[in-house]
């Protein structure tokens, strides 16, 4: 009968040891690999963004939305929704009447 | 130069004075520095007068027109103004475009609208040519422009808004006070609001001399600006033909009489004019295509009918 190896023997054991970091380098450097192609294809297809970081879409409609019609300003009739899809990047706002002497005057004959 | 005084309500005071062809409005809180802000806004219009009027000989927008065909390099403020305008013409698919200068021309407004206005009536003239925006080229990486030989520039429909917002904002830095700048009713807030905002009147349009200067209703501001384009003011006579100073680029004329009154704010008062203005000129369309924009607007109708879009409130105040 042939002696069998003893695979707690140092030197099977070294080999083994040394196969596992081989193996664990190998996954690493693969995993890496794959890292960074994502990362190129995200930044290529998405420029400016992270493939981490969360994209929010959508954009303000602002206030109220609508068409109103009144006449001589005495109410809001005939009025007809015309929706409003709004202009991103700006930061437009509704005035607030006012009961207060006006300092100035838009729209008349001082032009 | 009018001291107006204070007003009721906030501490407010004004200054009022004649430049660029229009009042020009100067609104503190602050009366110690009144003076200040007046004699600030004074030199900021005259540099933009210096720098974009196409009635004064010696403005840098006539070098422009001298060399049309070729490229010149201009100064950062009519640089910005030029930019500014052809912005506009690009937000409003060219309803409001600079290339309009031969056409106004041709109508009669070639000089300083007073004189216009005093002058007799002159025959009329064939209507002008506009190139559209899309000619002027602007460079902003050495600050050149190039426009068509034989096209002038008109900036009067933005340049007085821009004028507004850049005066406002360096008149609340320099003197540390908010302050409101009107610029013939193109109007422009910076820094803190007094209490209960801004108050503007918008006008109560007629061509009906009996109504001039009658408001038909006040709102409040707190930040930005606000417009408004009229067709019965900045008019006059082309022979047997009362014309005003609104064009369609598309025709080189005076837009047809649908809208007498479009008012609008907005972030800035370049953001305000550029939507009344177009709303003018687009006439019956124009309340279809404010949808596409974000401005409040209100717009009066030739036959009185007032109009809101995007919650420009109809009610008066209590």
């Amino acid at each position: 009968m042939s002696p069998q190896k003893d695979p707690n023997a140092g030197a099977s054991r070294d080999q083994a040891r040394a196969r596992l970091r081989t193996l664990t380098r190998v996954a690493l450097f693969a995993t890496t690999g794959a890292t960074v192609g994502i990362g190129i294809v995200i930044a290529h297809e998405h420029p400016g963004k992270s493939a981490a970081s969360t994209t929010t879409t959508g954009q303000s409609t602002g206030g109220s939305t609508g068409t109103t019609g009144s006449s001589g300003n005495t109410g809001n009739s005939g009025s007809s929704s015309t929706g409003n899809t709004g202009n991103s990047g700006s930061s437009s706002f509704s005035p607030s009447t006012s009961s207060q002497k006006p300092s100035v005057t838009s729209g008349g004959s001082g032009r | 130069m009018i001291p107006d005084g204070h007003h009721g309500g906030p501490h407010l005071t004004t200054r009022s004075f004649r430049a660029i062809g229009t009042t020009a409005t100067v609104v503190v809180q602050d009366t110690d520095v009144a003076d200040e802000a007046a004699r600030l806004l004074a030199a900021d219009l005259e540099e933009i007068d210096r720098a974009c009027s196409r009635f004064r000989p010696d403005s840098e927008l006539q070098t422009v027109h001298a060399h049309a065909g070729a490229t010149v390099q201009v100064g950062p403020l009519l640089f910005e103004a030029l930019r500014v305008a052809v912005d506009a013409a690009e937000r409003t698919g060219g309803a409001v475009d600079p290339t309009i200068g031969n056409a106004i021309a041709a109508l009669g407004y070639d000089v300083d609208l007073d004189e216009v206005l005093t002058r007799p009536a002159e025959p009329p003239r064939a209507l002008g040519s506009v190139a559209g925006y899309a000619h002027v080229q602007l460079n902003p990486s050495d600050s050149t422009v190039r426009i068509p030989r034989g096209v002038r520039l008109d900036l009067g429909s933005t340049a007085k808004a821009f004028a507004a917002d850049r005066s406002a904002a360096r008149i609340a830095r320099t003197v540390g006070s908010g302050v409101l700048v009107s610029l013939g009713g193109d109007v422009a807030v910076a820094g803190g609001p007094p209490a209960g905002g801004w108050a503007v009147g918008i006008a109560r349009e007629s061509s009906a001399s009996a109504f001039a200067g009658a408001v038909d209703q006040v709102v409040a501001i707190t930040r930005g600006g606000l417009a408004s384009s009229a067709t019965a003011v900045r008019a006059w006579k082309a022979g047997d033909r009362e014309v005003h100073h609104i064009l369609d680029p598309q025709t080189g004329d005076s837009v047809p009489l649908y809208w007498v009154l479009v008012s609008a704010t907005g972030a800035s008062c370049v953001e305000a004019n550029v939507v009344t203005t177009a709303a003018v000129v687009w006439g019956p369309e124009a309340l279809a295509k404010l949808a596409g924009f974000e401005q409040s607007v209100r717009l009066v109708r030739a036959d009185g009918e007032v109009f809101s879009v995007n919650g420009w409130p109809l009610e008066q105040a209590a």
